[in-house]
C-alpha cells in the first residue's frame, strides 16, 4: 500500500514538473521549475525576524500578538520598515495602552498578516499566471492586490493605499517576512 | 492517477486507524491528517484529550467511538469526520463508560495527571494525542467525497437533508457539575471566584449592550441555552465554511441561527453553549479587554486548533472575531492573541478571494505542489485541495496540528 502511495506521489510530482507552468515554487529566473524555491526551514521564528525592527516589535507586543508570530502556524508578514512607520501621521501610534488604540493597532497589524507562507517566488508565479496581478488574503478580511513593480512588488489595499516591497524576503520557521515601505491601514 | 493516489492514501490510513487509536484517549472531532503524508507518526497516536473548558469540555471526539460516529442516524450535521465509524468519542466516552463525566475541570485534572506519560511520547501540547485519531477520519472524508463523485455538495446532501431533532430519552447518569455552573448547564462567571474577587462587571465590548446582568448580546440567543433545541433549528446547519471548525461529534452537534453557534448536548438534545459565529470586526477583542462573559464559559476553539490550545490552570483559550485569545482565568481579561483565522474555506464551495498565491508551509511543499489538476492552499490550520478550473474547494488534504 505504501508503495502505491509513494509511487503516486512521485508520479504526481513528475507530472507537475512536466507541465512547466503549474508550480508555485519557481523563482524569477527559473519559471519552469516547480521546486526551485524549496529551501530548508529556518530556525528562527517570525517573532525573531520582526524583532529586528524594535519599533515594529513594540507594536506587536502592545497588541499582544507575540504568540501569533512565535507559534506553529504559518503566516506571511508584510512588515513596514521603520521609515514606513515614520510616515504615519503624528500620534497615530501613541497611547497604545488605551483600549481604542489597542483595538486600532490590532486591526492594523492584522491587515499586514497573511495566511500561510507566501514566498517572493510564489508571488511572481501568481502574478504571471494572473496576467499581471494577483490577490492575497489578509487576517483583516480585506484582500490585497499584488502587481510587479520592477524587481519588487507593489501591494495595494482596498482603501487604495499602496506599498512596495523592499529588500529580500526573510524566511522564518513559521512563515516569511516581506518588508514594505508604507503602512497599509485597513479600510474599515 | 489522482484518484488512485487519494484512494490509496485513504485506504492506507484507514487500515492504520485501529492501530493508532488508543483506548481511553482521543479527542479531536473527526478531523485529521491525510492526503498521503505517509501516515501520522505513531507518537501522535498516543496523545489525546480535547479542548476542555471551564466547564464545557471542548469538542472531543477521536477514534474510539467508532460505532456511533459523528452524526448518528438522526443527528447528522456538521460532521467533519467522514464515515461514522471513523469518528469517535475517545477519551470522553471511555470515561463515561466508567460512570464518570470527564469534562471541564475534571478532565483538566486528568490531563495533568497524564502529562508525565505524554512527555515520553512526543514533546507536544497536552492534547496532541488527538491527532492520530482524527487523521483517519479526515482522510476518510476525502475518500467518501471522491466516491460520491466530487463532493461539492457533500455536506448538504449527506447530512443536511436528514437532520432531525433527536428526541431520545437518555438515562445516563447525571453529569458532574461544579460550583460555578448554574443548573449544570452553563458556567456562571458572576458566581465564580474570579468575579467575586475582582468585581469585574464592566468592560462589555462594543456591540454588546452593557446590562446589569452582564454583556448580553442582542436578541434572544441566550434564552436557548439550557433549553431543548427548538425543532426548527434541527436542520439549521452551520455555514459550510464553519463546519470543519465545529464538526458534529459524539457529544455535541452544532446548529446556528441569528449569527450564533449553538452547541447541543447530544445526549439530552439540549443547548449547552453558544457564541457568535460571524466576524464583525468591530474591535471588540483586544488585549486588555474582557472576553465577553456570556461566552467565556464555553470552550469554542475550532476543532483543528484544539490540540494546540487547551485550557489550563492559568488560562482559557477562546475564539472570537477571527482570532483565538488567551484569557486569564482569574479576571476574564484577554491576555494575548495566539492565533489568527481567516475563515472562508468550505469543502464544496468556491475558494474565497485572496488565494491566488500558493501559500503552503515549507514542510508540506514537497507533497502539495500546484499542478494543472490541483491547487493547494493553506487556511486556518488546514491545507485544501482546490480545482484550478472551477476554483471549487475539493477537500482538506492535511491538517497541520
Amino acid at each position: 500500500m505504501r508503495g502505491v502511495i509513494v509511487t503516486s506521489v512521485a508520479a504526481l510530482l513528475l507530472a507537475a514538473c512536466g507541465q512547466g507552468d503549474g508550480g508555485n515554487n519557481a523563482g524569477v529566473g527559473e519559471p519552469e521549475t516547480n521546486l526551485s524555491a524549496q529551501a530548508g526551514v529556518p530556525s528562527q521564528d517570525l517573532a525573531a525576524v520582526v524583532g529586528a525592527n524594535p519599533r515594529l516589535a513594540q507594536l506587536v507586543q502592545a497588541a499582544g500578538m507575540e504568540k501569533v508570530l512565535s507559534g506553529k502556524e504559518p503566516y506571511t508578514i508584510l512588515a513596514p520598515t521603520d521609515a514606513a512607520l515614520n510616515k504615519l501621521p503624528a500620534g497615530s501610534l501613541d497611547n497604545l495602552d488605551q483600549p481604542a488604540q489597542k483595538a486600532k493597532l490590532t486591526a492594523l497589524l492584522r491587515a499586514h498578516i497573511l495566511p500561510g507562507t507566501i514566498l517572493a517566488a510564489d508571488l511572481t508565479r501568481a502574478v504571471e499566471n494572473g496576467k499581471g496581478k494577483a490577490t492575497i488574503a489578509t487576517m483583516a478580511g480585506e484582500p490585497l492586490t499584488i502587481i510587479r513593480d520592477g524587481d519588487a512588488f507593489r501591494i495595494t489595499n482596498a482603501a487604495g493605499q499602496s506599498a512596495r516591497t523592499t529588500g529580500t524576503e526573510q524566511p522564518a520557521r513559521n512563515g516569511v517576512v516581506h518588508s514594505i515601505d508604507t503602512v497599509l491601514a485597513p479600510a474599515s | 492517477m489522482k484518484k488512485t493516489f487519494i484512494l490509496a492514501g485513504a485506504a492506507a490510513l484507514a487500515f492504520t486507524a485501529p492501530v493508532l487509536a488508543q483506548p481511553g484517549k482521543g479527542g479531536g472531532g473527526g478531523n485529521g491528517n491525510g492526503g498521503g503524508k505517509g501516515g501520522p507518526p505513531a507518537a501522535q497516536a498516543q496523545k489525546g484529550g480535547g479542548g476542555g473548558g471551564p466547564q464545557m469540555r471542548g469538542n472531543g471526539g477521536g477514534g474510539q467511538k467508532q460505532a456511533r460516529g459523528g452524526g448518528g442516524p438522526q443527528m447528522r450535521g456538521n460532521g467533519g469526520g467522514g464515515p461514522k465509524e471513523m469518528r469517535g468519542g475517545g477519551q470522553q466516552r471511555e470515561a463515561r463508560g466508567g460512570g464518570q463525566q470527564m469534562r471541564g475541570p475534571e478532565r483538566r485534572i486528568e490531563r495533568q495527571a497524564q502529562r508525565p506519560q505524554k512527555q515520553d511520547m512526543k514533546q507536544r501540547g497536552p492534547v496532541r494525542e488527538a491527532r492520530a485519531d482524527r487523521g483517519p477520519a479526515r482522510i476518510e472524508r476525502g475518500n467518501v467525497e471522491r466516491q460520491r463523485g466530487g463532493g461539492n455538495e457533500r455536506f448538504v446532501q449527506n447530512r443536511g437533508g436528514r437532520d432531525q431533532v433527536d428526541s431520545r430519552v437518555f438515562q445516563r447518569e447525571q453529569r458532574i457539575t461544579v460550583n460555578n455552573f448554574d443548573g449544570g448547564q452553563r458556567y456562571s462567571y458572576f458566581g465564580s471566584p474570579s468575579f467575586r474577587t475582582t468585581g469585574l462587571v464592566d468592560g462589555c465590548p462594543p456591540g454588546l449592550a452593557a446590562k446589569n446582568n452582564g454583556c448580553l448580546p442582542p436578541g434572544q440567543a441566550k434564552k436557548l441555552v439550557g433549553a431543548t433545541l427548538p425543532v426548527a433549528l434541527g436542520s439549521a446547519l452551520l455555514p459550510i465554511d464553519y463546519r470543519s471548525w465545529y464538526p458534529d461529534n459524539d457529544d455535541y452537534y452544532y446548529r446556528t441561527t441569528d449569527g450564533y453557534v449553538y452547541r447541543v448536548d447530544r445526549d439530552r438534545n439540549y443547548v449547552d453553549g453558544y457564541w457568535p459565529i460571524s466576524d464583525d470586526w468591530n474591535g471588540a477583542y483586544y488585549v486588555g479587554a474582557t472576553y465577553p462573559q456570556d461566552y467565556l464559559g464555553y470552550y469554542n476553539v475550532p476543532v483543528q486548533y484544539q490540540p494546540w490550545y487547551a485550557d489550563n490552570g492559568d488560562d482559557y483559550y477562546r475564539y472570537g472575531d477571527g482570532a483565538i485569545y488567551q484569557v486569564d482565568r482569574g479576571n476574564g481579561l484577554i491576555e494575548g492573541i495566539v492565533s489568527l483565522l481567516a475563515g472562508g474555506f468550505g469543502v464544496g464551495q468556491p475558494m474565497p478571494a485572496g488565494y491566488d498565491v500558493y501559500n503552503v508551509p515549507y514542510e508540506y511543499r514537497d507533497r502539495y505542489v500546484d499542478s494543472p489538476d490541483n491547487w493547494y492552499r493553506y487556511n486556518d490550520g488546514n491545507i485544501y485541495q482546490v480545482d484550478p478550473t472551477t476554483q471549487i474547494v475539493q477537500a482538506i488534504v492535511e491538517t497541520l496540528v
